[in-house]
């Protein structure tokens, strides 16, 4: 008697977790009339910072339209993927099947991008990537169900690597966290800079998120014997790099060349006065004199009482592009959400960057790359100084899918 | 945390003599038609989501039972059994993606490959024991991430997507039906668990028993002890495998990721919760671990440090895992 006593509190136990395994997880009340947009950044986490800043320029482009959609509110239901595509998969799924969201936003990293692109193209969620930057994404993993408002890797690299070389640089040393987005860029820009005659020298690949000391690789780079270090990098990577490249006395002897991503002005409190004179290829920064950046930077500075980053300027048109979007399909998800995307990839405006347009692929291009340089202004702030401009190349092929 | 999974002898004795082999047999196949009839209805009462975590606690169950088989019977604490869980999933993608070869072909192919990996690792790594153990499987499944992160042609830290759902078109049904998915996963599961308890009740589970409670003991009864922990290690990694190809299945992607060391470690965290050297502790553990990470991490986003927390109560107030705890008679919880 004891033993099937025995088993029934097994059983009675069993079922009691079975019960608290389903109460557990409330399940979201339907809002009716609201438009869901979930939207997943790292929050945590070596890109913290730019997700925040995401974050507000993606819901500056909502305040432009009053957070509404043709009387339709619209509800940003967050998530962090915490940068890892195991995370990103549940907090994609908990989207599709809990929150029941009508799209999904953001992502950062590619690597977590790459994970979430089969399940929106399976689950035939629209996915509208931030940023996601690696070629693939559009390329191999290309979808109906997947869109771009960046610009990929290769549409900015390139065109960089392209730019050096024609400025006389003939050799020079990549850095790069050995991750899909690192490859990408500095893929990239190897490409566009020994296609135009410069020749790198040697890449030099950190391991992504595991290590904050450069000190092996940048003495690697110094010892390389080249005109230039090229790199990217962003976040906290960004800051331990940069600060360790001075700390050992290269500032003078190779110069540590980068993008926005590693001058990046969020990064200027921590990189005090080592941000000062670097130059750097950009795809937004807030001294761009055009009606819709100034815009865009009032707002921003209204809200946050500082100027946005790249970052901020990706989110804006991000969330810019699905209003946009939405606004078009008169607030009104389409049956076949394809066709969200696909109204999305007609869509030409103007951005704080500049003018955006998409490819067959549904990827955002670059209309224009800026080269700036770090300077004190006259308020004794640090601002930039615009030295050049050239167009952004187009995307690398690999999308064997038509629609 | 080996201390904690290594229960004293008399503990042990104890686990034993409160569950006779017959007692325990009535009491499982009360468990498991109670389990199939509770997780057969499950879809038509509740909502998707709380299927995707049953599905994600099921698979986190199948891998937490290689481990149970490893270190709850076997008495070998691992800390690399997710490079079992990796071949799992790189098995079929390399497979269905790369060779081309249809699943019902890569998943057998994968589970024979992966047993055979596993004997020759299991052979050196079995010479050891305790914290050398757990450091030479730790290290094991290092060397193995490493190479997936910079291996390109499986395309390094990027992972491999679109891996196949088996083609269930024969039954009328799409396996990308979360539903049918569920179903699939459960079949899958269930099968895994009969298997495991076929395996924990023959003799062959009894001499694993017996390595873990006394090694000499076998040894000079005539066992080969040596060979014993080899097929234990080896079946162990295939229990795991299975959970990888369903983990790869379940996301359509595998990377790197799954080999991580902290997934061995998840895996064996949700042993400790479950209750070590019980057939069901592992998929208890691992729907606690689950559904308890679930619930921290939609109240708070250092749901880290709170688990951190349910964990070392768990292991402070129920020795023995949850199912331990609850298989001891009151007047002699401690």
């Amino acid at each position: 008697m004891a033993i099937s006593f025995k088993g029934y509190a097994l059983i009675g136990l069993t079922g009691a977790i079975g019960l608290a395994a389903s109460a557990g997880v409330p399940t979201y009340a339907q809002e009716k009339g609201a438009i869901k947009i979930g939207l997943m950044l790292p929050y945590k986490g070596v890109y913290a910072v730019p997700a925040e800043s995401i974050d507000r320029g993606f819901q500056i482009a909502l305040e432009e339209y009053g957070g509404k959609i043709n009387g339709r509110r619209i509800e940003i239901i967050r998530a962090d993927d915490e940068l890892t595509p195991s995370v990103g998969v549940q907090r994609f799924n908990k989207f599709v099947q809990s929150d029941k969201v009508d799209l999904v936003a953001g992502v950062v990293g590619s690597n977590v991008g790459i994970a979430v692109s089969e399940l929106a193209d399976k689950n035939k969620m629209p996915m509208v990537f931030v940023n996601a930057f690696a070629d693939e994404i559009t390329g191999k993993f290309c979808s109906p169900y997947i869109a771009r408002t960046s610009f990929s890797a290769n549409g900015f690299e390139y065109a960089s690597g392209k730019y050096w070389a024609s400025k006389g640089i003939k050799t020079a040393v990549t850095m790069g966290p050995d991750y899909s987005a690192g490859r990408a860029f500095i893929g990239g820009f190897k490409r566009g800079f020994e296609d135009n005659g410069g020749k790198v020298i040697e890449e030099i690949w950190t391991p992504f998120q595991k290590t904050k000391d450069y000190s092996a690789a940048l003495t690697q780079a110094a010892n390389s014997g080249a005109q230039i270090i090229y790199a990217f990098y962003a976040g906290a990577e960004a800051i331990q790099v940069v600060k360790q490249h001075a700390d050992f006395g290269l500032r003078s002897k190779i110069p540590f060349i980068g993008d926005h991503w590693v001058y990046d002005e969020a990064l200027w409190p921590a990189l005090g006065d080592l941000a000062l004179n670097a130059q750097h290829v950009a795809t937004h920064y807030p001294g761009i004199e055009t009606e819709v950046n100034q815009k865009f930077v009032k707002a921003y500075n209204a809200k946050y009482k500082q100027d946005p980053d790249v970052s901020a300027a990706l989110g804006y048109d991000n969330g810019k592009a699905i209003m946009l979007t939405l606004e078009t399909l008169g607030g009104e998800m389409p049956e076949d959400r394809a066709k969200f995307i696909s109204t999305m990839r007609d869509l030409t405006f103007d951005s704080p960057r500049g003018k955006i347009k998409f490819n067959a692929q549904n990827s955002a291009l670059l209309e224009k790359v800026y080269v700036v340089e770090i300077v004190k202004g006259p308020d004794g702030k640090m601002q930039r100084k615009p030295l050049d401009q050239f167009p952004g190349a187009g995307d690398l092929p690999g999308c064997t899918k038509s629609f | 945390m080996s201390a904690d999974v290594a229960l004293s002898s008399e503990q042990r004795i104890g686990v034993l003599k409160r569950l006779p082999l017959p007692a325990s047999r009535r009491a499982y196949a009360a468990l498991f038609a109670l389990f199939a009839v509770s997780l057969c209805a499950l879809p038509s009462f509740v909502s998707g989501y709380v299927m995707t975590l049953a599905v994600e606690a099921m698979i986190a169950g199948v891998f937490a039972s290689g481990i149970n088989l490893l270190t709850g019977y076997t008495g070998l604490v691992s800390l690399g059994q997710a490079m079992f869980l990796g071949f799992g999933g790189y098995g079929i993608a390399i497979g269905t993606a790369l060779l081309g070869w249809p699943l019902w072909i890569s998943a057998p192919v994968t589970l024979v490959v992966v047993a055979a990996i596993a004997a020759p690792i299991g052979a050196i790594c079995t010479r050891t024991r305790g914290v050398e153990f757990l450091l030479i499987t730790l290290a094991f499944s290092q060397m193995f991430y490493g190479a997936a992160i910079k291996l390109r042609w499986t395309n390094g830290s990027d992972g491999m997507t679109g891996i196949p759902r088996p083609d269930l078109s024969l039954l009328g049904v799409s396996a990308d039906n979360p539903t049918v998915f569920y179903y699939y996963v459960l079949a899958v599961a269930v099968l895994s668990l009969l298997m495991l308890w076929r395996i924990v009740t023959s003799p062959f589970g009894s001499v694993l028993v017996g390595i873990r409670e006394n090694e000499r003991r076998m040894m000079s009864m005539g066992y080969s002890v040596a060979n014993y922990k080899i097929g234990s290690f080896a079946l162990a990694a295939v229990i795991c495998a299975v959970a990888g190809i369903l983990q790869s299945q379940y996301t359509y992607f595998v990377n790197p990721d799954a080999m991580s060391w902290q997934m061995s470690g998840e895996g064996v965290l949700m042993v400790i919760i479950g209750g070590a050297n019980v057939v069901l502790g592992p998929f208890v553990g691992a729907t606690v671990f689950v559904v308890v990470k679930q619930a921290l991490s939609m109240i708070t986003e250092e749901y880290n440090l709170f688990f951190g927390i349910f964990f070392m109560l768990v292991v402070a107030l129920f020795r023995g895992g949850v199912l331990g705890f609850i298989s001891t008679p009151i007047g002699k919880r401690q």
